[in-house]
């Protein structure tokens, strides 16, 4: 069978993923704590995988002086660990034979050049043809400078609406990392700035959450399966809850934190993700912009809290001193670079209502913080009860489904089954299914899928502009509220190791709902 | 690593064996390993039961163990029900030429992290001999799993029937009980899983296996065929680049080479599958069927514009090199090359136009059967790239020992 186009006659029925281009990524930020922690280790993890071509090219861009064999050489201690310096694997030598290092300041014109010149080379000895990654890993207020230079320089393929990839042209495209502004309006003048030099589709907008194997799965549990989607409403369901709980406090991030706060850092990204993806329509097909379509019109349908509504609805804390894991652990005005009177908050609870026709009446309840008692991510729905309570023993426990998100990832339904014996008597059991008992084996991490999602020209997983606004605009009278009240609004306190203050539960507690126990 | 917490045997008794006492037996074994778990007192120590398929596995002789232990390692990643045949056509039992027919059960468990509930996954093991071996599909048929697939997992020679008058090509004919035990399983299964590189008789066996298969919703998987799925992906990427896919086009000459296998004399099936792949995806017509010469096998292609030759080198083990080149305006050379037999990683090189080659190294993983098979169990359907190449394979073969 003869085509057009042999490659994609060779591609069919091969059982890996289709390969991405060969492309040079460049990371902007390359000495910084998520390239050595995150992104190195991904693209060697995709490169040991043989899903990325054998010349993946990889050029940091930082303004530290190094040499490319410095490099190479810290990048093998990030990767491999320092008792593998001297003895690493072959395929260690070919990857790091294709890292290179540009020093630069981000707004320096020079610096642009030698990264030009360091591209045309190795697209020339590498084979690159051409196709570029951005990589924005940088703090966010050199976004702009480093957008600007790259066009200056002629570093940018324009005018590819869906990415480019065809094949034909070269490709460019740029990953932004969170945060993403942080209120509607930054982040829509960094779409402004990002849309002067990029076309919509050349943009990549991360939220390593969507990388997660579990989150991908609400969109196939819910879909995939026929039975689940008619009750999938506001006629079955009682509630959802969403909870992503950290047990970890502040940490290195302190400096971040402070002027971030718990909504920018957790809700308005991540958790915006998964209230999404639960309630979000079934789109025409499962096509990037079908499937965000979609979300954004769940984030329309979101209720605007007033500032009378945030005071009853949402309830912000900040962890005490306390103890988590059998662990003291300070408060978080103990923490280094901590402002000692701090009302940022560490802790979120609220409820929100989605008036559509699907969701008319049904409360989500959102709860996010750190120095929780455990480490767990999982949306709940709650279904009603059975109309009509025909046995007096016990049996009265709602039906639940549980998506848990992490550590634990996999779905369990609570149904009521008879207890074995003379009497009637019912007990609530659960059915699970367990991602680590059921499949086995490895998966790719989130910030390997997603670095490959975008080498391939996919961005389903990725964020695009309206959604990102709609997101922002969604907890806008919150942040207001936040920053802009004087005296600071009250962020009651929590003792480390606890589910967030009384205010907390006060929040479901009055609709005669209770917190689930994770 | 998977570990029996309980293993038993029941219905040894040759003639008494039947499906209710399996059955029940593997009820008894559930509920003891509860029973176990739960006075032991250990918190978060459940035990967790799922089944994704059944896996049918033919024993090679006297492999039965590690075919067990194969079967054991896939379920620690497709949870499964597993029954292992350990078959003796030719062995008498205590009743001369009745043969003997005994089953063993096992729960194996494994955890799969740290505080998380054990897993455990049936395992059956059936053993026949002689003419107990016309009762084992009635056994086993009864025990696949409702409502999942079925893999029916053959790794030896496939019987193939003999056709007298086709002269001394043929392979031998084997054993009537073999092949008609083969017939009646496959007819049951969802999938059939052979491996052609350990076949004597490769292009006959995964004839009579593809006929076998003709029906089955996930038709016909070779081992070998996967053992070229990364050589196939290597040779897609060298091709990705524009210049390099027009090159495609225009290729003149492919060499394979292979490493021995059982013999060197063998059909180099895995070199022939990756030969066929390419001529079945690219639409190149065998212009007759290959020719021995030595060591080699030549085979010639018309294709668009021209023809190209394709050389295979070895015997019936793993590809070991591919190359190939094009002439025309713009010279084109790719070679992909293992160093050692045992290496997980390959050289590339590729060559275009008159510049400079430009060479690298890919992982390139050496994956032993049990991957191989569980890498059959993620993949729906009828492979119908697998069904083009050897199409192409059998039109190469034909009339060739």
């Amino acid at each position: 069978m003869s085509t057009a186009s042999p490659q994609f006659a060779l591609r069919e029925g091969l059982r890996l993923r289709r390969i991405p281009d060969p492309c040079a990524v460049v990371i902007f930020g390359a000495t910084g704590d998520l390239t050595h922690s995150k992104l190195m280790p991904s693209l060697y993890a995709l490169a040991r995988l043989g899903m990325v071509p054998p010349n993946l090219t990889v050029i940091g861009v930082a303004r530290r002086m190094k040499t490319d064999e410095s490099f190479r050489g810290e990048m093998a201690h990030a990767i491999l660990g320092p008792s593998t310096d001297r003895d690493a694997p072959p395929l260690w030598e070919a990857f790091a034979q294709g890292l290179f290092y540009v020093q630069a300041e981000f707004n320096d014109p020079q610096g642009y050049e030698r990264l030009r010149a360091a591209l045309e080379r190795v697209d020339q000895e590498r084979g690159t043809s051409g196709n570029r990654l951005y990589y924005l890993a940088t703090a966010p207020e050199f976004y702009g400078d480093i957008i600007q230079q790259l066009d200056r320089h002629g570093l940018v393929e324009r005018g590819q609406a869906r990415g480019g990839g065809d094949g034909r042209r070269p490709w460019t495209r740029v990953i932004v990392e969170k945060p993403f502004g942080r209120d509607t309006k930054s982040a829509a003048a960094l779409n402004r700035t990002l849309l002067r030099v990029f076309r919509e589709g050349q943009i990549y907008r991360i939220d390593h959450y969507l990388g997660k194997e579990t989150v991908q799965n609400i969109l196939v549990f819910r879909f995939a399966n026929g039975i689940f989607e008619p009750l999938w409403n506001q006629h079955y369901i009682d509630h959802v809850q969403i909870t992503v709980a950290e047990s970890g406090g502040v940490e290195n991030r302190a400096g971040y934190y402070e002027t971030a706060g718990v909504v920018r850092d957790i809700v308005q990204n991540h958790m915006v993700q998964l209230l999404t993806l639960v309630a979000m329509e079934a789109p025409v097909a499962f096509e990037p912009d079908q499937v965000r379509d979609e979300k954004v019109k769940v984030l329309r349908a979101a209720r605007r809290l007033t500032p009378d509504d945030i005071k009853s609805e949402v309830a912000l804390g900040q962890y005490a001193a306390g103890v988590v894991g059998g662990r003291e652990v300070p408060g978080y005005r103990a923490e280094p670079r901590v402002a000692a009177d701090s009302s940022t908050p560490t802790f979120v609870a609220m409820r929100l209502f989605l008036d559509s026709w699907r969701w008319a009446g049904v409360p989500f309840y959102l709860r996010t913080g750190k120095r929780l008692p455990k480490r767990a991510t999982e949306i709940a729905v709650q279904f009603k009860e059975a109309p009509l309570p025909l046995f007096s023993e016990g049996g009265r426990e709602p039906n639940l489904l549980s998506l848990n998100i992490q550590p634990d990832e996999g779905i369990a339904l609570r149904f009521i089954a008879k207890a074995p014996g003379t009497a009637m008597s019912l007990r609530p059991v659960n059915m699970g299914f367990q991602y680590g008992t059921a499949f086995g084996g490895e998966e790719l991490t989130a910030y390997e899928r997603l670095l490959l999602d975008c080498m391939l020209g996919d961005p389903t997983l990725f964020t695009r502009r309206d959604e990102v606004e709609a997101a922002w605009e969604l907890f806008e009278p919150l942040l207001a509220w936040w920053d802009k009240s004087d005296p600071p609004p009250p962020v009651l306190p929590y003792e480390a190791g606890t589910w967030g203050p009384d205010a907390a539960r006060a929040i479901i507690e009055r609709d005669g709902r209770r917190w689930r126990r994770l | 690593m998977a570990a029996a917490l309980n293993v038993t045997s029941v219905a040894g008794v040759p003639e008494r064996v039947d499906v209710g006492a399996i059955e029940r037996e593997l009820h008894r074994l559930w509920s003891s390993l509860d029973t176990e778990t739960h006075g032991a007192g250990t918190a978060g120590a459940h035990v967790t039961r799922i089944c994704t398929l059944t896996l049918l596995a033919v024993a090679p002789n006297g492999h039965c163990v590690e075919t067990a232990t194969a079967a054991d390692r896939l379920a620690t990643r497709y949870p499964s029900r597993s029954i292992i045949l350990d078959l003796a056509p030719h062995t008498t039992g205590p009743v001369p030429n009745e043969g003997t027919l005994t089953v063993e059960l096992a729960l194996n468990c494994h955890t799969p992290g740290p505080q998380r509930p054990a897993v455990c996954c049936e395992q059956i093991v059936v053993s026949a001999s002689g003419r107990a071996l016309a009762r084992v599909p009635g056994l086993v048929l009864p025990l696949l799993v409702p409502n999942l697939p079925v893999y029916l997992w053959w790794p030896d020679d496939v019987p193939v029937a003999h056709e007298p008058s086709t002269g001394t090509t043929r392979p031998e004919p084997l054993p009537p009980p073999e092949a008609d035990l083969l017939r009646r399983l496959a007819e049951n299964a969802d999938v059939l899983i052979v491996d052609s590189s350990a076949m004597r008789h490769p292009t006959a066996g995964l004839k009579a296996a593809s006929a076998l298969a003709g029906p089955l919703s996930g038709g016909l998987r070779d081992l070998t065929w996967g053992r070229i799925t990364p050589w196939r992906d290597l040779i897609v990427q060298c091709f990705d680049p524009a210049p390099m896919r027009a090159a495609l086009e225009r290729l003149d000459r492919i060499k394979i080479r292979a490493a021995p296998g059982q013999s060197e004399h063998a059909v180099p099936i895995a070199g022939l599958l990756l030969g066929g792949w390419l001529a079945g995806r690219l639409g190149w017509e065998p212009a007759g069927s290959a020719r021995r010469d030595g060591r080699l096998l030549r085979a010639l292609f018309w294709r668009d514009g021209g023809g190209l030759e394709l050389v295979v080198e070895g015997g019936s083990g793993p590809v070991l090199s591919f190359e190939c080149a094009a002439g025309g305006g713009e010279p084109c050379a790719v070679s992909i090359a293992r160093q050692s037999a045992g290496e997980a990683a390959v050289q590339i090189e590729t060559r275009l136009g008159r510049g400079r080659p430009r060479a690298t190294a890919a992982a390139l993983a050496l994956a032993d059967d049990t991957v191989l098979v569980g890498a059959e169990f993620e993949v729906s359907g009828v492979d119908s790239v697998l069904r083009e190449a050897l199409e192409v394979v059998l039109r190469l073969m034909e009339g060739v020992s």
